[in-house]
């Protein structure tokens, strides 16, 4: 927890976000499949992974984030909750880090692998060298959240949830969607806006 | 029935969630630090930092008697928005004399507010600031639906409260003075800055 809270109180020193897609593409529509699915990218586990190889059985959950943003500081425990029980739900997963780590040094390939230990991450996270990725998925934020179907067509972007604060919460959209994504429900809130 | 039962499993972990978080999150939760009173932390001479909601935003900027508002939210970890605040902050500086008033809305938690009083004193910010308080879409519906929510975000109002731009992401000085003027400059030609009406 020292460990942790340190990178966290040196994070928000260096106060650096995501600088992602500021001239990218428009934000990816609802209906649309995932752009630039089979690039691969270099995984935590030292191998590569694409987005088509992180499918799983119900879907695909994309979420675009990183080491450094005061968002995913505050998102990162609901962050490795969500998704390692997502995954084990059989919903595919993969987190992409789109950031440059020139600009913050925990954005790093071994900051992202430090990380991913300390939140026990069981999931994929991989680097998206160039942001290209991101670009094409028009995500201006992190942590932002794409989610497909077993069709691969988005069926919910946006948020995690509705409150960076914890305390705060009554809107877990993106839990909402993955349990409606697995039962074959009509997902009720497709799209959220968070500030980030 | 298996897709159900991990249905039930994520429901549970979506309830879980929130309640844990109340303990094992990184940055912490103490509202020690916000008792909801329009005041600072700390030193006297750090920048008053009050919590606003957006309908307590919208009539901030309703009832100010200012030719054009310039409304900037931001954050600290935002590097795009501590990349233009200095700009907005000179332009504060050289056009407050002719009816420019400048609203910064910070979007940290709670949590943050010594970091953004440090920031905005850094920044040589002397007069009050803001901090978003409520949910985030909630804000954003509120105060300004075509906002995504994107961070920086700023909006121009001129003296009838009307926004006149509005635009996400870094703007250069030149970008920032530009707007203002355009919407500053009706006024001038009405009643130029120095002018006395005759009476």
């Amino acid at each position: 927890m020292k460990v942790t809270r340190a990178i966290v109180f040196a994070a928000l020193v260096v106060a650096l976000c995501a600088s992602v897609a500021s001239a990218g593409a428009d934000r990816l529509a609802i209906g649309q499949p995932a752009p630039m699915a089979d690039v691969v990218m270099k995984n935590i586990d030292g191998g590569e992974l694409s987005i088509t190889g992180a499918a799983g059985e119900y879907g695909t959950l994309v979420m675009f984030s990183c080491n450094s943003c005061g968002s995913v500081l505050a998102y990162q425990d609901r962050i490795a909750m969500y998704l390692n029980k997502f995954q084990e739900a059989g919903v595919g997963v993969i987190v992409i880090n789109p950031n440059d780590p020139a600009q913050a040094e925990v954005d790093s390939f071994e900051g992202m692998q430090q990380r991913a230990k300390e939140l026990g991450f069981e999931f994929p996270y991989v680097v998206d060298a160039t942001s290209d990725v991101a670009r094409a998925f028009g995500a201006t934020r992190t942590p932002e959240v794409f989610l497909f179907d077993a069709d691969g067509l988005l069926v919910y972007t946006g948020g995690i949830d509705d409150s960076k604060d914890p305390e705060q919460v009554t809107e877990t959209y993106m839990a909402d969607a993955v349990n409606a994504l697995i039962s074959g429900d009509e997902i009720a809130v497709k799209e959220s806006r968070s500030l980030g | 029935m298996e897709g159900s039962d991990h249905v039930m499993n994520l429901g549970w972990v979506a309830r879980l969630a929130a309640v844990a978080l109340l303990t094992i999150s990184a940055i912490g939760c103490s509202a020690a630090t916000f008792s909801g009173a329009p005041q600072g932390v700390g030193a006297s001479a750090q920048v008053d930092v009050r919590p606003v909601s957006a309908s307590e935003l919208l009539e901030i900027i309703g009832e100010s008697d200012a030719e054009v508002v310039l409304v900037n939210l931001w954050a600290t970890w935002c590097m795009p928005c501590r990349a233009e605040f200095p700009g907005i902050v000179r332009l504060y500086r050289t056009y407050q004399s002719q009816g420019l008033e400048v609203v910064f809305v910070s979007g940290d938690m709670k949590e943050d507010i010594p970091q953004v009083q440090k920031f905005l004193t850094d920044q040589g910010v002397d007069f009050p600031s803001y901090l978003k308080v409520g949910k985030d879409m909630e804000f954003i519906d509120t105060f300004y639906p075509e906002w995504s929510g994107l961070l920086p975000a700023t909006l121009i109002y001129d003296a009838h409260g009307t926004v006149q731009h509005f635009w996400e992401g870094e703007a250069s000085y030149e970008e920032f003075e530009s707007r203002v003027l355009e919407v500053l400059k009706p006024s001038f030609e009405i009643n130029p800055p120095g002018t006395e009406e005759s009476s």
